[in-house]
C-alpha cells in the first residue's frame, strides 16, 4: 500500500501534471485569411486565467490540470473559438472566422447613400446635409450633389436616374411622407418641407431598394428623426428671409420640442432684380411639434408633426403674354410611431402617418383647387433569427382621398373629380449574412390597389461580396410598381401600375474617414407608363398605360478627406442614356428634364484660426433636350451647358455666451446665364404649343442667417 | 499520507483557482490607474473581459475593459491607433449600454470615448456634440456623479474660448466635480472612481491662469 502510494506520487511528480499542476499551452492565432491577429484574448473557460496574443500573434499560457479544460480565443469582430485542451503540448494553431456582426462585415450598399452615424455604409455624415454649399438648409439640395441625380435647379425635387420627380418617395421613421415638398408652381423651383435639423439619419437610395418600400419607381429617401433629446435648448434663427424659434424640453426618457417659423421673401426681393414680377412674394408660417418617450418595457413612442400655411403670387411671361400665377397651400403632417422590443432579438414597429394638403392655384386661365388626405398605417416585425439572419416582414395600408376642382377663367369649362384608394402592401425580406464577406437579401412585396383593382408582386434581390478589407462588390435587382400620380388617377381608374425593373452593379472601396470611391452601373426598363393624347382642353385628354422606356448609366462618387489637410471634398459624375414614350410624346425620346452628363464637386475647408468653414459646390450639366414646336422631328434640340458655383461661409462664434453660427451663402458666384432648358406650355386653342426658357427668378441668391443656441 | 497529499493539493489548487472577483477586480483597477504602458493596459483590458465572461451578472468588468481600452489612447499619438483602440472600447460599451441602460457611469464613459475621438479640429463639432449629449444623459441619471462634471469641464476646457470654452468657463465645473468627488467617496471600492486626481490637476491649471 505504502509503496503504491509513493510510486503513484512519483509518477505524478515526474509527469508534472498534478502536484505542480502546470502545463504550458502555446499557440498562434490567425484570421481565416491568414492574417496575424494581435491582442486576441485567450482564456480558460470558467476562469479568469488567460493572456493576449503578442505582435507575432503568439501566446503562452500556464494552465492547471489541463485535460478536459476548454480554451477560448476571442477577438472583436471575430467569432469566438473554443478548443478542448489535452495534455498534448504541441503548439495550437487557431484560425478565427470574422463575425457577421463585426465592424468589418459586409453590408449591402448597391444603390444607396447613407448619411448616418450608425450606418457603416455611410458616405456622408448628418452634418454634411447642412454644410453643403448651395443646399440652403434643404436636404434635397445636399443630395443633389450625389451621383444619379439631375441638378434640376428649375424643379428643386429629386430626379433620380431618369425618373420624374413623382417617382421618388419619402419616408419619415418608416412611414410615408406624402407631400415632402412645398407645392410646386410653374416657373419656380420648390424645396423640401422638412428641416434637416429634425433628422439624425438619412438613407437615399437611387435604386434597387428593399421590399420594405413600394410605390416608388425610381428612388426612396428614408429619413430617421432625432432620438430622445437630452439637452434643454432654445434655438433662435434670424435669416434674411425670415425667423425660426424652437424650444426643447427634456426629462429622463422623454423630450418634447416645439418650433415656430415665419418666412417672407418680400424684404429681400425689394433689394434685388427679379425676373418675375411679384405681387405677393412667398410668405409662410410653419410649426413643428416633436415628442419622444421611452417606456419601461423598452417601447419608444415618436410623434413627429409639422403644419404650415403659405402663399405667393407673381406675374410671368409666357409667349409674350403676361400670365398671373398664384398659389395658397395649407399642409399638415402627423407621424406617430411606436416600436416595441420583443425579447432580445425582435422588434415590432407600428405607426400611422397622416398628411392633409390643400392647394389653391391659379396659372394664367387655369384655376384649380386640390384637396388630398393620405393616411398610411404600417406594422413591421423585425426579427434577428440568428447572428447572420435578420427577417423583416410587414403590412401596410396607404389610403388616399383626393379631390380636384377646375375651372377655366373666361369660359364655361369646369371640371370636378375625386377618388379614394387603398393600397395594401405586404412584404417579407430576410437579410442573410452567409459569412462576414457575403450577404444576400432576397425580398418579395405584394401590393393591391382597391381603386385600380390591380395587384402586383415585386421580387427584389440584393447581394454584396466583400473582396478586401475595405472593398466590396454589390448587385441589386428588383421590380418596382407605382400607381400613376393623382393628376391622372383623378380622371379614372383605367390605368395599370407603372413598372420599372432595376439592375444594378456596384463597387465600393476605401473608407469615409480617408478616401472612398463608389462606382455604379445600372440598367432600368420601364413599362406601363402613362401616355395621353391632347383633347380640346386640359381636362379632356385621353389616357392609356401604354408607355415604355429605358435608362442606363454610370454613377461615380469619390470622397477624399485625407489628401489635403483640413479639406474634405467629394466629386460626383453621372452619365445617363434614357428614352421614354410617355406623356404626349409622339415617339420614344429623352425627356426634357434629363442632362446626359452631370458633374458635381463639393469642398469644405475649416480655417481654425478664424473659426470659419468655407464651402464650395460646383455643378455643371450638359444641355437638356427640348422640342421646338413646328420641328419635324421630336425633341431634337439641346439647350446650352448649365453651370453653377455656390459658395458658403459658416462662422462659429458666441453671442453672450451662447453658441452661434453665422452663415452666409451665395449662389451662382460667376454670375453666369443659368438657363437649364426649355419648358413646353400646351395650348388647347389650336395654336401651336409655346416654348418657355427655364431661368431662375434671381440670378444670384444671397443668404445671411444667424443661428443661436441657448442652453 | 495519501489523504494528506491529496487534500493539500486540492486545497492549493482551489485557492489558486478561486475566482476571487472582488480581489482580482480591485487589484487590476489599481494596476490600471498606475499603468503607463499600452501593452500592460491591453493585458488588463483583456483580463477584465475574461472576468466579464465568467461573472455574467456583473457590469463592472466590461465597464473597466472598455475604460482600459479608452485609457490606452492617452499614450498614443497617431489618429489611426487611437481610433482602433476606441473601436474596441466602443464595441464593449455598446453591449454594456444595452445591459445597463440606467447607469450614469456608462453614459459618462460614452461621453469620455466620444471626446477622445477628437483627434483633429474637423472632428471637434461632431464628437463634442455627441460627447455632451451622453454626459447630459449621465447627469439625468445621476446628478451627483462627479465624473459628469469632470468630463464636461474637460470638453469645455479644450473648446476654443470663442465657442464658450476655455479655462474660465471650465473652472466652475471642475470645482463642482471636486466637491462631489470629496462627498462621494464610495464605499464600494470597485465602483468607478477615476478622475479625481486629474480633476485636481486641471482645477489648479485653471486657477493658475486666472
Amino acid at each position: 500500500m505504502k509503496i503504491h502510494t509513493i510510486s503513484f506520487l512519483f509518477i505524478l511528480i515526474l509527469t508534472g501534471q498534478w502536484i505542480d499542476g502546470q502545463t504550458i499551452v502555446k499557440g498562434k492565432v490567425l484570421s481565416n485569411t491568414g492574417e496575424l491577429l494581435v491582442g486576441v484574448n485567450i482564456s480558460i473557460v470558467g476562469t479568469y486565467n488567460g493572456t493576449i496574443t503578442d505582435t507575432n500573434g503568439e501566446f503562452e499560457l500556464e494552465v492547471e490540470n489541463v485535460t478536459g479544460k476548454e480554451l477560448n480565443a476571442s477577438f472583436i469582430g471575430y467569432k469566438t473559438q473554443t478548443i478542448n485542451l489535452s495534455d498534448n503540448t504541441d503548439p495550437l494553431l487557431i484560425k478565427l472566422n470574422e463575425s457577421v456582426t463585426g465592424l468589418n462585415a459586409v453590408t449591402i450598399t448597391a444603390g444607396s447613400f447613407a448619411a448616418d452615424d450608425k450606418e457603416r455604409a455611410s458616405v456622408l455624415e448628418p452634418l454634411d446635409i447642412y454644410t453643403t454649399a448651395g443646399s440652403l438648409g434643404d436636404i434635397n439640395g445636399a443630395l443633389k450633389t450625389l451621383p444619379g441625380t439631375q441638378s434640376s435647379s428649375d424643379d428643386g425635387r429629386l430626379l433620380v436616374r431618369g425618373g420624374a420627380a413623382s417617382e421618388t418617395s419619402v419616408y419619415v421613421d418608416g412611414l410615408l411622407a406624402a407631400k415632402p415638398y412645398y407645392s410646386k408652381v410653374p416657373d419656380l423651383p420648390t424645396r423640401g418641407r422638412f428641416s434637416p435639423s429634425l433628422f439624425s439619419g438619412t438613407v437615399f437610395s437611387t435604386g434597387g431598394y428593399s421590399a420594405e418600400y413600394g410605390q416608388a419607381l425610381s428612388s426612396v429617401l428614408v429619413l430617421e428623426s432625432n432620438d430622445i433629446e437630452v439637452e434643454e435648448l432654445t434655438g433662435v434663427s434670424l435669416m434674411s428671409v425670415g425667423a425660426d424659434l424652437s424650444k426643447t424640453w427634456c426629462a429622463p426618457n422623454r423630450s418634447t420640442s416645439l418650433g415656430l417659423g415665419y418666412m417672407n421673401l418680400a424684404p429681400y426681393y425689394n433689394l434685388v432684380n427679379n425676373r418675375l414680377d411679384w405681387t405677393k412674394p412667398s410668405e409662410s408660417e410653419q410649426m413643428n411639434f416633436i415628442h419622444r418617450k421611452k417606456f419601461n418595457n423598452g417601447g419608444l413612442l415618436k410623434i413627429f408633426s409639422t403644419a404650415e400655411y403659405g402663399e405667393r403670387a407673381f406675374n410671368t411671361e409666357w409667349d409674350a403674354e403676361q400670365v398671373k400665377i398664384s398659389n395658397n397651400n395649407t399642409n399638415a403632417y402627423l407621424n406617430v410611431n411606436y416600436s416595441l422590443p420583443i425579447g432580445e432579438k425582435s422588434m415590432l414597429k407600428s405607426g400611422v402617418a397622416t398628411t392633409l394638403n390643400n392647394d389653391r392655384q391659379l396659372a394664367w386661365i387655369h384655376r384649380t383647387r386640390e384637396n388630398e388626405v393620405n393616411i398610411e398605417g404600417r406594422l413591421t416585425f423585425v426579427s434577428q433569427l440568428s447572428d447572420g439572419i435578420k427577417l423583416k416582414t410587414g403590412f401596410s395600408d396607404a389610403f388616399t382621398n383626393y379631390e380636384h376642382h377646375y375651372n377655366q377663367l373666361q369660359s364655361e369649362i369646369n371640371w370636378e373629380g375625386k377618388y379614394d384608394d387603398h393600397i395594401l402592401g405586404f412584404f417579407a425580406e430576410p437579410e442573410i449574412k452567409l459569412n462576414s464577406r457575403f450577404a444576400i437579401r432576397p425580398g418579395l412585396r405584394f401590393e393591391y390597389s382597391t381603386y385600380l383593382n390591380k395587384q402586383n408582386l415585386s421580387p427584389r434581390f440584393a447581394a454584396a461580396y466583400r473582396t478586401g478589407k475595405n472593398t466590396q462588390l454589390s448587385v441589386a435587382y428588383g421590380q418596382y410598381f407605382q400607381s400613376p400620380v393623382a393628376d391622372y388617377l383623378k380622371f379614372g381608374s383605367d390605368f395599370n401600375n407603372e413598372k420599372a425593373t432595376h439592375y444594378i452593379m456596384s463597387l465600393q472601396t476605401g473608407s469615409l474617414k480617408e478616401r472612398l470611391l463608389r462606382l455604379e452601373a445600372y440598367y432600368k426598363d420601364y413599362d406601363h407608363l402613362v401616355t395621353y393624347s391632347k383633347g380640346t382642353h386640359p381636362y379632356n385628354n385621353s389616357f392609356s398605360s401604354n408607355g415604355f422606356g429605358y435608362a442606363k448609366g454610370i454613377d461615380l462618387f469619390y470622397r477624399d478627406r485625407k489628401t489635403f489637410s483640413g479639406t474634405d471634398y467629394w466629386v460626383s459624375y453621372s452619365y445617363i442614356d434614357t428614352k421614354r414614350l410617355f406623356l404626349d410624346y409622339p415617339v420614344e425620346a429623352t425627356p426634357d428634364f434629363i442632362a446626359n452628363h452631370t458633374i458635381s464637386a463639393v469642398a469644405k475647408y475649416f480655417i481654425g484660426a478664424i473659426h470659419t468653414q468655407v464651402g464650395a459646390a460646383w455643378t455643371t450639366a450638359s444641355g437638356r433636350p427640348y422640342h421646338q414646336p413646328g420641328d419635324a422631328d421630336f425633341m431634337t434640340r439641346k439647350a446650352d451647358i448649365y453651370n453653377n458655383l455656390n459658395l458658403n461661409l459658416s462662422y462659429l462664434t458666441h453671442i453672450a455666451n451662447h453658441y452661434t453660427i453665422i452663415h452666409f451663402s451665395i449662389s451662382n458666384v460667376l454670375g453666369s446665364e443659368q438657363l437649364v432648358g426649355y419648358q413646353t406650355i400646351k395650348n388647347y386653342d389650336g395654336k401651336p404649343d409655346s416654348l418657355v426658357p427655364l431661368l431662375p427668378d434671381v440670378k444670384q441668391f444671397l443668404f445671411l442667417g444667424i443661428f443661436i443656441s441657448i442652453k | 499520507m495519501k489523504t494528506i497529499v491529496l487534500f493539500t493539493a486540492l486545497l492549493a489548487s482551489q485557492l489558486l483557482m478561486a475566482n476571487d472577483y472582488e480581489e482580482t477586480m480591485k487589484l487590476n483597477i489599481v494596476k490600471l490607474e498606475k499603468s503607463t504602458s499600452i501593452e500592460e493596459m491591453n493585458q488588463i483590458a483583456a483580463l477584465f473581459m475574461r472576468i466579464a465572461d465568467v461573472e455574467k451578472m456583473e457590469w463592472l468588468p466590461s465597464y473597466y475593459a472598455s475604460y482600459a481600452y479608452a485609457r490606452t489612447t492617452h499614450f498614443m499619438n497617431d489618429a489611426d491607433s487611437i481610433d482602433s483602440a476606441l473601436d474596441h472600447a466602443q464595441a464593449i460599451l455598446d453591449d454594456l449600454l444595452k445591459q445597463k441602460s440606467d447607469e450614469s457611469e456608462v453614459y459618462v464613459l460614452q461621453g469620455f470615448i466620444y471626446s477622445l475621438r477628437i483627434t483633429s479640429a474637423m472632428r471637434g463639432y461632431k464628437y463634442s456634440t455627441l460627447s455632451n449629449q451622453s454626459l447630459e444623459k449621465a447627469e439625468q441619471l445621476n446628478a451627483d456623479n462627479p465624473r459628469v462634471y469632470y468630463c464636461k469641464a474637460n470638453n469645455i476646457f479644450h473648446t476654443p474660448k470663442m465657442f464658450g470654452g476655455g479655462s474660465d468657463n471650465a473652472l466652475p465645473l471642475y470645482k463642482k466635480a471636486k466637491a462631489l468627488f470629496e462627498k462621494n467617496k464610495s464605499a464600494n471600492t470597485l465602483f468607478p472612481g477615476w478622475g479625481s486626481y486629474h480633476n485636481e490637476v486641471m482645477l489648479q491649471k485653471c486657477l493658475a491662469k486666472k
